[in-house]
């Protein structure tokens, strides 16, 4: 093979090689630094309060107090695994507004509401 | 399985990238040349410049015809513009390159080469590792024009809605114009993403831009070995300018920051500006009007992919003019000889083409008189008015430009010399390349330089430190051919003897490369990037995609707008990708130093965070039909759960989206 050839393909190779391993490191960055949970409503326009759970961190069990004007009206604890979410419908009198939806995963403490 | 579908879809990615990058150029170059005239390592890099040219500029003219751009469309006109190449190829009568002297390096300097290409891909890479994750603002913007070409299937028209505050009262605009943007810099993206259905956000389009990068360098290394093309030390040169621009300096200044950083308009620009130096290089110097074909085609891509790149160009060429006028010493046979090119039958209609096209048919965004009247004047701002000489040598580098500028003053005496004495002798032997080279390479670097350095003598109105990463090729090429002048000039001439003992110019030689190598490669440290919050950047994702899901019809309607920070937000102008209705969406509060700066700014955007229960902030939110914010829930979130008016309807770790009743 003549020497030009060789710096050719020795450009496309490494090209390749590392075209290919930068989308890889982009993609592992993608999956390994996640580490966050979130919630959220379905419908946050609509008269429905049924919500979510979205697990990024590692697994962990979390604990949910819905709260309308009459008091907690319901409560629980769910697993989640990492990369896992859980979805929590909620019934006629769940849907009542306002309220206010609290998540635990230990310490960490979040909050949705609707007024 | 899924590692594996990953690797599929990225190499076809990969493939697709090159081979859209090489092919059509390849067979355009091989059909309208013929195969003497380059040699194959050459052919091989020009044909990135000529394939990115032939698709851009086919595709905005398909799509003037308002045909769809989906992935058929695309693959008609790759297939369109290469398949008659093709043929023309196959009927060509010489089947192999020749070895072209000036290209046929020696066993040791292709070894050289080789190597030097392999640490420039991997300084880059390094570099890459820790800001390849998505979240420069600059890139943000560019992939929201290519997530439109991909959902529209039309090429766009760059326009935005204003919030407006006037006699007329607090509204928001119909959409004006955005000269910022030029369609050149986003097809070539869009093409790749809708043939390989790569997602928007992720790493593609840098990935494309360090290809780009990577054939830039290449090209300058193409370019400089046939400026020098008489100069017996002219391989020597090439491949000093290449370790100059390749592993040294490699991520400084327009390299791979600019490529992590989605500057695209600029990487592009300086892969074409070589490219057309050197087609018009050729086509004088060779008298071979065919190459005004590529130069022209390639000066009309340029046009339309970046109006900074353009203009320097155009300075450039201005320059390149006057210096030829200056040194050539034929007299008018000279000129006579350049006119002569224009009588091949393509070459002015091409020409007329390419302006009617450029001034009528297609303008591009930028070809607007209150642009253009902002860019050309005396410079208005402090930004604007030159760098200091200390400011240049370090964005260029201390051996880089020291080298540089003492080679290009050698150069300048050299040929002041010569044009005084009027005698071929000297140049030849002081520096052997021709007037059209002389007159190239001196234009290059002394547009830039007073560009960058004394803006107000060209009128030039731009932002000095920009102009000035363009100096880093010509300054490169100087400072390589100033070394072996050096080493030139320690011989004593046209014989074997040493001016100086052998180990006192192996001592010099070591201190020069020493120095060049301490200097390239501290710059290369010192420019690595910190590791991105990624998990940040993934949250503000996570938040864009949910809002854009449940607000997906509310937001077409134009009276449901979002409003997010700025300030506190990791990678909030990637919002707008999640969107992609109307370049403003959503609405910003902007580093707050911009608000106190521009008195005129609207301030809607910053009271309705900081204080959204005051009575402007209700009006704000009223007026704009603002109906949802996205917080740092730090930072920001305690004013509007203190407020009735406003509920939580989304958190996770670091965002908070409210919703206003």
């Amino acid at each position: 093979m003549k020497y030009p050839h060789i710096i050719i393909i020795t450009i496309l190779a490494t090209l390749m090689a590392s075209m290919l391993f930068l989308a890889y490191v982009e993609k592992n960055q993608r999956d390994t630094d996640e580490d966050f949970w979130s919630v959220y409503f379905v419908y946050p326009l609509a008269d429905n309060n049924t919500f979510v759970i979205d697990n990024r961190s590692s697994a962990a069990t979390f604990h949910y107090d819905i709260t309308t004007e009459s008091g907690i009206i319901a409560s629980d604890d769910v697993e989640i695994e990492t990369k896992d979410r859980i979805l929590i419908k909620t019934e006629a009198e769940q849907n009542a507004q306002p309220v206010t939806i609290t998540v635990k995963k230990g310490d960490e403490k979040k909050e949705l509401e609707k007024k | 399985m899924f590692m594996d579908s990953f690797f599929v879809h990225q190499l076809i990615f990969a493939c697709t990238t090159c081979a859209l990058l090489l092919i059509p150029g390849w067979f355009f170059l091989s059909a309208c040349f013929a195969r003497n005239q380059f040699a194959l390592l050459e052919k091989f890099i020009l044909s990135v410049p000529a394939s990115f040219s032939l698709l851009t500029l086919a595709i905005i003219l398909v799509d003037r015809f308002h045909l769809l751009l989906d992935k058929n469309t695309l693959l008609m006109i790759i297939a369109v513009i290469t398949l008659p190449f093709v043929i023309m190829t196959i009927f060509t009568k010489i089947t192999t390159h020749t070895n072209i002297d000036i290209f046929t390096f020696t066993k040791k300097q292709y070894t050289l080469l080789g190597i030097i290409i392999i640490f420039t891909i991997l300084a880059k890479s390094l570099f890459l590792i820790n800001s390849i994750f998505p979240t420069a603002t600059d890139l943000a913007h560019h992939l929201y024009w290519v997530k439109k070409i991909t959902i529209e299937h039309h090429l766009p028209a760059y326009q935005e809605m204003e919030i407006t505050d006037d006699a007329d009262g607090l509204y928001l605009s119909e959409p004006h114009a955005i000269p910022d943007f030029i369609i050149g810099e986003h097809v070539f993206i869009s093409t790749i993403a809708i043939l390989t259905d790569v997602p928007i956000i992720s790493a593609f389009a840098s990935l494309i831009l360090f290809v780009i990068n990577i054939f830039t360098l290449l090209m300058v290394f193409v370019l400089t070995r046939r400026l020098f093309c008489n100069h017996r030390f002219g391989s020597h040169i090439a491949l000093l300018t290449l370790l100059f621009i390749g592993p040294l300096w490699t991520i400084s200044g327009a390299q791979a920051k600019f490529v992590s950083g989605g500057v695209i308009g600029n990487v592009i620009g300086n892969l074409l500006i070589p490219a057309t130096i050197y087609f018009l290089y050729r086509a004088l110097s060779e008298k071979r009007s065919a190459y005004m074909i590529p130069a022209i085609i390639l000066g009309t891509t340029l046009a339309y992919t970046h109006h900074l790149s353009a203009f320097i160009f155009g300075y450039v060429f201005v320059f390149s003019v006057i210096l030829f006028m200056i040194f050539q010493i034929d007299g008018w046979n000279a000129y006579k000889k350049i006119f002569s090119l224009f009588k091949n039958p393509f070459i002015i209609p091409l020409l007329i083409s390419a302006c009617a096209m450029l001034l009528f048919f297609i303008p591009p965004s930028y070809l607007d008189k209150d642009v253009i009247a902002s860019s050309i004047g005396t410079p208005d701002k402090s930004t604007r008015i030159g760098i200091p000489f200390s400011q240049l040598q370090s964005m260029i580098g201390d051996a880089r430009f020291i080298f540089g500028f003492i080679g290009m003053i050698i150069f300048f005496i050299s040929i002041i010399i010569f044009r005084l004495k009027n005698s071929f002798a000297i140049i030849r032997l002081h520096i052997p390349v021709d007037s059209f080279a002389i007159a190239f390479l001196g234009g290059w670097l002394s547009a830039i330089l007073l560009m960058s350095l004394f803006p107000q003598l060209l009128h030039v109105n731009i932002l000095s430190s920009r102009i000035a990463t363009y100096a880093a090729f010509p300054l490169s090429i100087f400072a390589a051919f100033f070394i072996m002048w050096t080493i030139d000039h320690i011989k004593v001439h046209n014989t074997s003897t040493l001016a100086l003992p052998q180990f006192i110019i192996s001592f010099f030689i070591l201190c020069i490369l020493t120095y060049t190598f301490t200097s390239g490669l501290r710059d290369n440290a010192t420019s690595m990037n910190v590791r991105p919050e990624t998990n940040d950047a993934l949250q503000t994702f996570h938040a864009g995609d949910y809002a854009s899901k449940v607000f997906k019809n509310n937001i077409q309607k134009n009276d449901f707008w979002i409003l997010k920070d700025h300030n506190y937000i990791t990678a909030d102008t990637w919002l707008k990708i999640f969107f992609t209705y109307d370049f403003a969406f959503p609405f910003s509060r902007g580093y707050f130093a911009r608000y106190e700066s521009n008195p005129d700014r609207e301030t809607c955007t910053r009271d309705m965070i900081s204080t959204p229960q005051s009575e402007r902030s209700i009006y704000c939110y009223e007026s704009l039909n603002v109906r949802a914010v996205l917080v740092s829930t730090k930072q920001d979130a305690s004013q509007f759960t203190r407020s009735d008016n406003f509920y939580r309807i989304y958190q996770n770790d670091e965002l908070s989206l409210f919703l206003r009743k």
